[in-house]
């Protein structure tokens, strides 16, 4: 589990859920921008848990501004399990 | 708390007045997130979904106040009176329990006893599995959390469906209790002619109700609690019911368990400093608004002073039509409650200074309360 590959796989998943374009989203892209649901970041870090077997609050999405301390965040969470 | 993207923290009791009494907010949409939930990530939540839709934090318009004017009708402050002997045999067991006990956990054997005893035979619920009951029971409160994490969606879906199988099967087979008490709330409400809930819903609805009921043990405790930290002058007085009486507003005030009140703004608003969003969640912080500084830290004597003469003003059973159906409950048990106890137990002290909190990050609550008593072998 890196940086770079938690960073793709929450994009992937933005992707898959939203009208956002493959090129609109980066690491640094702010969130708030994006504008993801309710509901976007709970089936998002549903999906967070199964891939990298951690326990994940989905206000995480919503108390980070970018995609880059989302996946600080979940790397400390690692760390810690 | 801070304030984050879509959630905005209020700490102040005039902004959290303000926004209590203002039109441009409602209830959490819970039955319409689990609902997307289900059809976005092909899970089950059936079970779940009924709960909250027959929950009434989560209801709103014309069934919410249809079933809100029922269950007043029943349960409500005006009602009390008819429970009182109830209430007060069920509280003078267990401090015939406490006084014979070597050991005595209030929580364990003074305020949860009394709100199950009392609430059990007031909504009508019978289970065969009383364990279970209590367990699921308890992570209702859960449910009041905003973006609850699908891991715990799912074990709630799978311990309610579960529960209220339990519960309907238990209730097929049992009347209420041959008493001189009327009739439980579940009875009442199965016997309801409405087209808006069907039997299943009464049973949701029901157990809503004995899980929200909860905050009555949790918040009795932390009165409790309070007093016993309290300076001593303060503290004999909570064997005077006038006094309980008189004073039962602040006692809630620093008692109350409830940590949050959700509320979704239906447009764009200006409310104090805030510049709140359509569709943003606000969050009334109630220990914020209520200056209640850290829950179990003894407050000193002029704090007490203040707040027993001037800062009654609470929000802790909510405001307007959510206002909470349980609060003339709660109010009758805790102002009954703690007198009795006071007055038993003159010398009741706390085991330890530390106080034994719970986890639970939405709830201000103690996992134990042990204390030493100087019994009395007579009355």
């Amino acid at each position: 589990m890196t940086k770079e590959s938690i960073i793709k796989f929450i994009s992937t998943r933005i992707i898959s859920k939203t009208d956002i374009k493959a090129d609109h989203i980066g690491a640094e892209e702010n969130l708030k921008s994006i504008g993801l649901s309710s509901l976007n970041a709970v089936m998002i870090s549903g999906e967070i848990e199964d891939e990298f077997e951690i326990e994940v609050d989905p206000k995480i999405i919503f108390e980070s501004e970018t995609l880059s301390e989302v996946a600080d965040k979940l790397m400390i969470l690692k760390e810690n399990v | 708390m801070k304030s984050h993207r879509g959630f905005i923290h209020i700490n102040d009791i005039e902004t959290a007045h303000k926004i209590s009494v203002a039109d441009g907010f409602r209830s959490p949409k819970m039955e319409s997130h689990l609902n997307a939930i289900q059809n976005e990530g092909n899970i089950d939540l059936t079970n779940l979904t009924h709960v909250c839709k027959n929950s009434l934090i989560f209801m709103s318009e014309d069934r919410h106040l249809e079933l809100r004017k029922k269950v007043l009708k029943h349960i409500g402050p005006t009602k009390m009176k008819q429970w009182e002997a109830m209430i007060d045999e069920i509280i003078s067991d267990q401090i015939d329990i406490i006084n014979e006990a070597d050991s005595v956990d209030l929580i364990k054997d003074f305020t949860y006893p009394i709100y199950r005893k009392a609430t059990l035979r007031l909504l009508g619920i019978r289970t065969s599995n009383p364990e279970n009951l209590e367990y699921w029971v308890s992570r209702l409160q859960e449910l009041i959390e905003p973006l609850l994490p699908l891991r715990k969606l799912i074990q709630l879906e799978n311990g309610f469906k579960d529960l209220i199988s339990q519960l309907k099967k238990g209730n097929s087979l049992k009347k209420d209790a041959e008493d001189d008490f009327p009739l439980s709330l579940l009875s009442e409400l199965l016997n309801w002619d409405t087209p808006n809930f069907n039997d299943d819903d009464v049973f949701a609805a029901v157990l809503i109700l004995y899980g929200g009921s909860i905050n009555v043990s949790q918040t009795l405790a932390n009165i409790i609690y309070h007093l016993l930290n309290a300076p001593d002058a303060l503290k004999d007085k909570a064997s005077d019911s006038k006094w309980v009486k008189k004073n039962l507003e602040y006692l809630i005030k620093i008692g109350v368990s409830s940590k949050y009140i959700n509320r979704i703004a239906t447009k764009n608003q200006d409310i104090g400093e805030y510049s709140i969003a359509e569709n943003d969640t606000v969050i009334l912080d109630l220990p914020a608004i209520h200056s209640n500084g850290c829950p179990y830290k003894p407050k000193p004597i002029a704090t007490w002073k203040e707040g027993l003469t001037e800062k009654k003003f609470h929000l802790a059973f909510g405001h307007g039509v959510h206002y909470c159906v349980g609060a003339g409950y709660s109010r009758f048990i805790i102002q009954k409650a703690i007198p009795v106890l006071f007055n038993k137990f003159k010398n009741i002290q706390l085991d330890s200074k530390i106080p034994d909190i719970g986890n639970m990050s939405h709830v201000t609550s103690l996992n134990s309360l042990n204390v030493g008593l100087k019994k009395q072998t007579n009355d």
